[in-house]
């Protein structure tokens, strides 16, 4: 027996002699003992002493030593309970046990016996000891934890199957703007979020969309807070499972107020910058066009002046040239800013490029250049404005036109529609001139941006481009130097 | 008037490079023109003009500082005056380039923002060439 730890043990019996034999053996053991005569004073010696184990006769005068296994059991369920039973008291020894009493011995008392229920007494203590450690331990860990979640800067909540609130952290009330009791005891979870959301998230989380099913990853949402106000959030939640059985959802709610705010004004700061950067371009682009104008006006007085006529002649072409240009330029800004969708309808995309290629053929032969129509047969429709797409085709074919070397030995350009396999068309014009470089076709769809200074505004691809996405379609350019380029544009078909 | 000067006219523009030759003629000079550097090289060597009029273009603004640098750090009928004319203000004529690399051809010469009168090209013009005194700015 353990030297360090003396078990106690308070003996109860009417009995003289058996209370002197009990306390006789237990103290030879190595037992700290103590005695009572009854019942009652039997429970108050209980309360003065605390001891470990009690050993009471069953049949006592007064209170009984099942009164006294109750009572006992009632304040201190860790202590054990031997109960001493006479001949003949199997039924109160069964209700004994079943009041939770470790043991039960028989009169007379055989040191084994009374040695084999003080063992099972002990084990019991000594269970209880090491349960009760545990249990302090998960207590521990339970408030780490709820400590953990209660300091989190995310919000966490958490409910039960039937939507109550569980947890509802510091965080959580941050961004919800109600206290965590108010939440834990009259809010329920579809409260969370704006009519109709909280059904949308749950269907999420047992989807797969989101790193489902049973999980909810970095899904954007909002918040409705307790004001009836909107909060943008982000929320992660988990399906909890107990036995297989769900039994909870946890959701971790990021506030992204701030971070929505600072995108917002980086769009804000990009759009001005941009805004700034394309004035400064078209400036730039004005400047060159009134260079030529003012060169051509300067012509035009010498000439006057000295009467000279043929300097005159020569310097009016080009002021009248550049007035286009400025009305070009204009026109093109315009049809860049302007947002016009109203006029789709059914199109034949051959019908188009037929009619684009017939306007451009005169150009074409003098430059020099072949134009080939390579069309399929039986496409079906795009719907589109005919209009925004013939000036996409011309945008094209004015380019490829003038993508060669004045001495370029074979000029040709080809035009190419196509139905391809995921139901969009294909229009691609191919051109086997100069190429453009990887530099230029990084900034090819860029407004203002060109190549060609005063001959182009700088719009046309730009231009092109939003219409294609306009309708929903996509444009890209293949290039190489010296070999040729093909801009392809894929159209949704009706 | 400079019947013996060859002025060589470098600009991507046809219908300016026309207009120009057509002017500076009209003042007595022999005009060359090209429309890239790579014939402009060609002709300087040819021609041994006695300035350059070069227009550093947005597309092509490095061709151009490169162009000119280049003629700067060089001798003999490279060393010739260069009038810079371009659309952007001198303040952003170092526009992807470093300062250093700026000043070696920018000190000597004269730089025009577009759109530039041609009164103000033609006297400036006749500064580089020593045939006017410089007004001053």
């Amino acid at each position: 027996m353990n030297q360090a730890f003396r078990y106690r043990i308070l003996v109860i019996d009417d009995e003289p002699s058996t209370r002197e034999l009990l306390q006789m053996s237990l103290e030879s053991d190595g037992y700290e003992v103590h005695t009572a005569e009854d019942g009652l004073s039997g429970l108050q010696r209980f309360h003065e002493l605390r001891p470990h184990i009690v050993v009471t006769d069953i049949r006592m005068p007064g209170i009984d030593g099942i009164e006294v296994l109750r009572r006992v059991k009632a304040q201190a369920p860790e202590v054990e309970v031997i109960v001493v039973t006479g001949h003949g008291q199997m039924e109160l020894a069964i209700k004994a046990l079943q009041l939770e009493a470790s043991d039960f011995i028989n009169k007379p008392i055989s040191d084994q016996a009374l040695s084999v229920a003080l063992k099972r007494a002990r084990d019991k203590i000594a269970m209880h000891h090491k349960l009760q450690n545990a249990d302090e331990q998960i207590r521990q860990r339970g408030d780490f934890e709820h400590r953990l979640i209660q300091v989190s800067m995310d919000g966490v909540i958490a409910n039960d199957r039937r939507g109550r609130i569980t947890i509802f952290n510091e965080g959580a009330s941050r961004i919800y703007g109600y206290s965590p009791e108010e939440a834990l005891t009259s809010l329920h979870v579809a409260k969370l979020y704006p009519p109709g959301q909280a059904q949308v998230i749950k269907e999420l989380i047992y989807g797969r969309q989101y790193g489902g099913p049973g999980r909810l990853i970095n899904y954007e949402t909002e918040a409705l807070h307790r004001s009836g106000q909107r909060v943008p959030i982000l929320l992660s939640a988990t399906l909890l499972y107990e036995r297989d059985a769900e039994v909870a959802t946890v959701g971790y709610f990021k506030d992204l107020t701030e971070l929505k705010r600072l995108e917002q004004d980086l769009v804000q700061q990009t759009r001005m910058g941009a805004m700034g950067q394309a004035m400064a371009e078209v400036a730039h682009g004005v400047k060159n066009i009134l260079y030529g104008m003012k060169l051509g006006a300067f012509m035009v007085d010498k000439g006057l002046t000295e009467a000279n006529l043929t300097l005159a002649q020569k310097g009016w072409p080009m002021v009248r040239k550049n007035m286009d240009r400025i009305a070009h330029l204009t026109l093109d800004m315009l049809s860049y800013a302007r947002d016009d969708t109203r006029h789709r309808q059914p199109t034949a995309l051959n019908r188009l490029v037929r009619e684009a290629c017939s306007e451009v053929r005169g150009r074409a032969e003098e430059l020099g250049v072949s134009l080939v129509e390579d069309l399929a047969e039986g496409l079906a429709n795009v719907i589109a404005d005919p209009e925004n797409l013939l000036i996409c085709l011309h945008n094209l074919l004015g380019n490829a036109l003038e993508a060669f070397a004045e001495d370029a030995p074979d000029k040709r350009v080809r035009v190419q529609t196509r139905a391809l396999a995921n139901g969009t068309q294909l229009l691609r014009v191919e051109d086997n001139g100069r190429g453009i470089s990887p530099e230029v076709q990084a900034q090819i769809f860029k407004p203002l941006f060109t190549t060609k200074r005063a001959r182009g505004t700088g719009l046309g691809l730009a231009i092109t481009q939003k219409i294609v996405h306009e309708h929903g379609g996509t444009i890209r350019v293949q290039s190489k130097p010296n070999r040729g380029t093909a801009f392809e544009i894929e159209l949704p078909t009706a | 008037m400079g019947d013996d000067k060859v002025i060589l006219v470098i600009d991507d523009d046809p219908e300016i490079c026309d207009a120009m030759q057509t002017i500076l003629e009209e003042y007595g000079y022999r005009v060359c023109t090209a429309l890239d550097t790579v014939r402009g090289r060609e002709l300087l060597e040819r021609e041994k003009p006695n300035l350059l009029i070069l227009d550093i273009m947005m597309a092509s603004m490095d061709e151009g500082l490169n162009f000119a640098g280049s003629l700067k750090k060089r001798e003999g009928v490279w060393g010739i005056p260069i009038l810079i004319v371009s659309a952007r203000p001198p303040a952003e004529r170092g526009y992807g380039r470093s300062v250093d690399q700026d000043l070696d051809w920018i000190a000597a010469d004269i730089f025009m923002e577009k759109p530039v009168d041609p009164e103000e090209l033609i006297h400036n013009v006749q500064v580089l060439l020593g045939e006017a005194e410089a007004v001053a700015q």
